[in-house]
């Protein structure tokens, strides 16, 4: 059975409808006096979110990650965070054939953590961004080239039925 | 008895709830969307790759001595000193050095100024001794490092004076 | 029994070349990084060598009686380092005369010669001599005439050579015996 959501802004009418009365069967209202009769109109909000993340980012810069159009049950909450990395181990690290770097992601001043909640979106809110900064590492390589790995984010929705 | 009217399309309601358009998107080529319509996701999984990556441009930074005094008298009568080719904050490619030249357009002869006077000289690391145009030294990536290089008569001087010679030092990296 | 002492009128010393000290200074370098255009430096090496030598000379010579020609002894530059063109000089001033120990108005005439590889001179006291390179060496002898040993009065008899050394601008050449351009003062 489906079920009704109703926005907050959801406009619900009333209409009064006059009906002019066939002999055959009509699903409408059949008034044959002067009268009223109610008519609840629902419109029905599918849940759904938009959440758009960067392909690519270098070291040094800061990455948005951006949900929209969130909508959601009430009891219901958009996350998003890193679920994995190319390392076996999931850990932050960049390769350059053998050689390999270290670095971290902070949120603000807090460093990420692999499943950690980056960005909620819950309530009442429909959108959310959050700015996660991709630090260079503490100690510059020794070797030249370009480094290179993968981080895959997951959005997943807390409290689903 | 109330009954539910599906609104029809001629309707437009205004609502807080809108809509989630697909197709109208005008794609977005460097960002990954997701979205999610009536409970299914695009992609499916819900996830999204983002390529992280950091570039070392090859840096580095030789020291050359400019002047190199060969003061010091040695038990055999020949005249010698030295002077260090120094590397540092060496970044390069995985399989590459730094690699330093030495090079005398006189063969490595000093000249007496005045006169014409001449004194042969050897350039060394220790006991291995360099031709003109060898490589005198080599640096790999590491933080620093210096070679020390020996400048010595070849005999005894025979006759006094003031000597000079240039000698050039060349910079390139490689295997 | 007669003697020829040697006295110096200037010590040739081995001089060991002076070294320069340089107080501790800044390292002056040149820095080439990647942006560096071009990538190379140019390095002065200097070397300064002071003149340094050493002549030796004969010491004291007893001369036989009726010994017409004695040993004095060799003059030889046992090592050198000079400047090209410079050379070490030296001067043999003597009386010609050895005096007679007892009666100073009785003496014995003699006379110094010098003798190299290739060339000699009968008498050193009138001429200069040059050493330029290591291993120059003059070898001198006292000469007296057997008439002069015939009219000498019986007693010691002594005199004192000179020997003069200079470093200076080499006039011979190479040539360790030069001709008539030196002498002693007042020596007959």
């Amino acid at each position: 059975m489906k079920k009704s959501v109703f926005a907050a802004a959801l406009a619900v009418v009333m209409a009064s409808a006059s009906v002019t009365a066939f002999a055959t069967e009509n699903p409408n209202h059949q008034l044959t006096r002067t009268g009223t009769a109610d008519t609840a109109v629902t419109y029905d909000v599918d849940p759904g979110y938009t959440v758009t993340i960067p392909k690519s980012i270098t070291l040094g810069e800061t990455l948005e990650v951006k949900a929209e159009n969130v909508t959601l049950y009430s009891y219901e909450s958009l996350v998003v965070s890193i679920s994995a990395t190319s390392e076996e181990d999931n850990s932050f690290k960049l390769r350059n054939g053998l050689r390999s770097l270290t670095y971290t992601i902070t949120k603000g001043e807090d460093v990420v953590d692999l499943n950690s909640a980056l960005l909620t979106v819950g309530g009442n809110a429909s959108s959310g961004t959050a700015e996660l900064k991709f630090n260079e590492p503490e100690t510059a390589p020794t070797v030249a080239g370009t480094y290179t790995g993968t981080v895959t984010f997951n959005v997943r929705i807390n409290g689903m039925a | 008895m109330k009954k539910i009217i599906s609104a029809a399309a001629a309707i437009a309601l205004a609502c807080g709830a809108s809509i989630t358009a697909f197709a109208t998107d005008a794609p977005v080529l460097d960002k990954t969307v997701i979205k999610n319509v009536q409970g299914s996701t695009d992609p499916d999984p819900a996830q999204a790759n983002t390529t992280v990556q950091f570039s070392c441009d090859p840096k580095y930074t030789v020291t050359i001595p400019k002047t190199i005094d060969l003061s010091t008298e040695n038990t055999d009568g020949t005249f010698s000193g030295t002077g260090s080719v120094e590397a540092e904050d060496v970044c390069i490619g995985a399989d590459q050095k730094v690699n330093v030249k030495i090079s005398s357009t006189s063969g490595f002869t000093l000249s007496e100024t005045g006169s014409s006077a001449t004194l042969a000289y050897e350039v060394k690391n220790g006991t291995t001794v360099f031709a003109n145009n060898d490589t005198v030294a080599s640096f790999t990536n590491c933080e620093s490092d210096s070679t020390e290089l020996t400048f010595v008569t070849k005999t005894a001087p025979q006759y006094s004076g003031s000597y000079t010679d240039t000698v050039v030092f060349v910079i390139s990296v490689g295997a | 029994m007669k003697k020829i002492v040697a006295a110096l009128s200037s010590l040739a010393v081995a001089a060991a070349a002076s070294v320069t000290a340089f107080a501790a200074a800044p390292r002056d370098v040149t820095r080439i990084d990647r942006s560096t255009d071009p990538q190379s430096a140019d390095t002065l090496l200097s070397a300064e060598i002071d003149p340094a030598y050493i002549l030796t000379i004969p010491k004291d010579v007893k001369v036989e009686f009726n010994a017409l020609k004695t040993d004095f002894g060799t003059a030889e530059l046992t090592q050198a380092r000079l400047a090209k063109g410079k050379c070490v000089q030296l001067r043999v001033t003597a009386d010609n005369k050895m005096e007679n120990q007892t009666d100073s108005s009785k003496n014995l005439p003699y006379r110094i010669s010098g003798e190299t590889d290739g060339s000699s001179a009968e008498d050193i006291s009138v001429t200069v001599c040059e050493f330029t390179k290591t291993g120059d060496k003059l070898g001198m002898f006292i000469n007296i005439t057997q008439e002069d040993w015939n009219k000498a009065y019986s007693g010691e008899y002594s005199d004192t050579v000179t020997f003069e050394i200079r470093y200076t601008g080499s006039q011979l050449g190479g040539s360790i015996i030069g001709s008539g351009t030196g002498g002693s003062d007042g020596n007959g």
